[in-house]
């Protein structure tokens, strides 16, 4: 069969605007051949699987220009996620793109080229995979395994687009979302993109009128409704992936654009595997058959894209789900279950059931080590809704918890209800719009010492040894090389245990008689000394370690201000 | 001697740091508040850590789970009052 074809389709009008300028399509042909004459010189081959070269370059029509020269010469191309050193060494092989050598677009002016015409059954592209948890892993895509996803996406929502709608990305177009969404799709469909990113969401708000549709992911698209709006700028459509977005999030961008926002479901290896609008149960993409693995619910994708190979036996993702006559409902991780005192409980459950609660807009739940190091908890990092944001206002956080966790009590087990809370304004995410698991559990990093009591030790006070984690997150960043415990910090945890153990009010008082003697360093276990005097009303503390004083210091109440 | 208000106090810090409860602080806890379920939301393995916690502290012996045991963790009064009764130091 022969499979040569060209990705241009027969028309079209520019292939891609850059700082408002079209870039026409004999402009892009003479850049892709004169990309070719470069490679050429740089004697690449496909030897023993490996990728010829690799492409790292941010413009996204220099990105196209380069892999489209690379296919007409039936070259793999390797897409590294950076140009770090540590990636070069990982990749020995010619690096284009952006800072290298032989990236000389500029100076090809004057050339003229055919329409590349390409072989579909080369082998494409190999991607580094960014991986939420564990190594990126690298993942090969045939080039007729990406011809078949941009048909597929032109059947499933080309119906929305105008011919001259242009696509815009607020996601990297080297990576597995962004390369058929917002590069292949519009190459082979003719229609053109913007080069330029969407940074910030007030980008949106500065492109020039015209028709667009928006490949984006949640973080993006949660701010959006913040921005500012273009009246010259149409949006037809977005889309989203990477992770779910929330169902008012979603909602509110949508109303935002006056556009349908169609969320993706999907992974590297399999392409799109099924798409949902605000509300509407999960949908198979057109050709796409899903069923479970017996026994387990891990969904089961039957897919036109995926590779000849796994055509019939299917690719058996990490997901739980549930399929029935309305669609498909994603349940969560497989390997997300964690066991907590012998029972098996699954994260992604407590994070539906928090998130149908009327203050949650959203939650991310996750299991830490619990106090003794032993156990696991469950901790939860959630995004309130306006209703929830006024209740943590009017109320002290520990009562606000204590009322999300009275709403769960009759939909989950006591082993699976979240122990530790953060409410976040956002979650941490990278460029992908991805939050790892490691962004979260940052948020959790202990702020206070381990406790322990020394009875006796102190008359009318008490003495406290604390044992330090390396990880106190107080330790960070202060003086990188020589990580010691600030005073601030040390004034701070006196003032704490002092309201603990004798219900002082430390925010009333001045701290006088300071003085900081020698440094508390990680892994240290200082002994922090509180006295009471003067019946109470003032409150000394001294740390010590080793026999050594540290830093001491008296709360006493603020006197009132001098009459003027 | 330390009075049972002391006492009760007493316990709920040791709660507090045992456990490493974020946000709380004695005050927090009444005296009559329901420790687990919809109350401090503390768990069975929390129970068993409390009372191997205790046992090392007051010289106590509290069997495993049984329906004393979860009169004894009904309240921070309840369980100090449990501890002034059954103390051995």
């Amino acid at each position: 069969m022969d499979e040569r074809r060209r990705v241009l389709p027969e028309t079209g009008g520019p292939v891609a605007y850059r700082a408002g300028r079209a870039v026409s399509r004999m402009e892009f042909c003479a850049d892709v051949a004169a990309a070719r004459r470069a490679l050429a010189r740089l004697h690449p081959g496909n030897a023993g699987g490996r990728p010829g070269f690799a492409l790292h370059e941010p413009d996204a029509c220099r990105f196209a220009v380069w892999l489209l020269a690379g296919w007409s010469l039936g070259l793999t191309v390797a897409l590294p996620g950076d140009d770090l050193p540590v990636t070069r060494e990982a990749l020995p092989m010619p690096w284009v793109g952006a800072g290298n050598a032989e990236n000389a677009l500029a100076s090809w002016a004057g050339e003229t080229g055919e329409d590349p015409v390409i072989d579909h059954g080369c082998p494409g592209v190999m991607s580094y995979t960014s991986g939420s948890t564990g190594t990126p892993s690298l993942i090969g895509k045939s080039l007729s395994q990406l011809r078949a996803e941009a048909d597929m996406l032109e059947r499933s929502f080309g119906g929305e687009l105008t011919p001259e709608t242009r696509f815009v990305a607020s996601v990297p177009h080297q990576h597995m979302y962004g390369l058929p969404f917002f590069l292949f799709w519009p190459l082979a469909a003719g229609r053109p993109f913007v080069v330029e990113k969407l940074r910030y969401p007030e980008d949106a708000g500065r492109l020039p009128p015209a028709d667009y549709a928006l490949v984006s992911a949640p973080t993006f698209l949660r701010h959006l409704p913040d921005a500012p709006r273009s009246s010259g700028v149409r949006w037809r459509m977005a889309t989203s992936a990477g992770s779910p977005l929330a169902p008012e999030a979603a909602c509110a961008a949508s109303e935002h654009l006056c556009a349908p926002l169609h969320e993706i479901y999907g992974s590297t290896e399999t392409g799109a595997v099924a798409r949902r609008t605000v509300g509407q149960p999960w949908q198979p993409m057109p050709g796409v058959r899903l069923a479970l693995e017996e026994g387990s619910s891990r969904l089961l994708i039957h897919s036109p894209l995926l590779p000849e190979s796994e055509r019939m036996s299917g690719f058996l993702s990490g997901d739980l789900a549930r399929l029935d006559e309305r669609g498909l409902e994603l349940l969560g991780r497989a390997d997300r279950l964690v066991k907590i005192g012998e029972k098996r409980i699954s994260p992604d459950q407590v994070e539906r059931e928090l998130a149908r609660l009327p203050e949650v807009a959203e939650a991310r739940v996750l299991p830490l080590p619990g106090a003794q190091g032993e156990r696991l908890i469950l901790a939860a990092v959630v995004i309130l809704g306006p209703e929830g944001r006024r209740k943590l206002t009017a109320e002290k956080k520990i009562r606000f918890n204590a009322r999300l966790r009275s709403r769960l009590a009759d939909r989950l087990d006591p082993l699976a209800m979240p122990r530790r809370w953060r409410y976040v304004e956002n979650f941490p995410a990278n460029e992908m719009g991805k939050t790892t698991q490691g962004d979260l559990e940052r948020l959790f990093a202990p702020e206070f010492p381990r406790a322990e009591e020394i009875p006796g030790a102190v008359e009318d006070g008490v003495a406290l040894l604390l044992r330090m984690p390396a990880d106190l997150v107080w330790f960070e960043g202060h003086f990188p090389d020589l990580p010691v415990l600030p005073g601030v910090v040390q004034i701070d945890w006196a003032a704490h245990y002092g309201r603990v153990y004798f219900g002082f009010d430390a925010t009333a008082s001045n701290v006088s008689r300071l003085k900081f003697q020698n440094l508390i360093r990680p892994g240290d276990s200082p002994r922090l000394e509180l006295s009471r005097r003067r019946g109470g009303s003032e409150l000394e503390f001294r740390y010590i370690l080793d026999g050594k004083p540290c830093s001491r210091g008296i709360f006493a109440p603020r006197k009132p201000a001098a009459a003027p | 001697m330390a009075t049972q208000e002391d006492l009760i106090h007493e316990i709920k810090v040791f709660i507090i740091e045992a456990l490493n409860m974020e946000d709380v602080t004695p005050e927090d806890i009444g005296d009559d508040d329901s420790l687990f379920g919809e109350g401090l939301g503390l768990d069975s393995i929390d129970s068993l850590e409390l009372g191997v916690g205790l046992q090392k502290r007051y010289g106590l012996k509290i069997s495993a789970e049984t329906e004393e045991t979860r009169k004894i963790f009904a309240s921070a009064r309840a369980l100090a009052d449990y501890v002034a009764a059954n103390r051995t130091r």
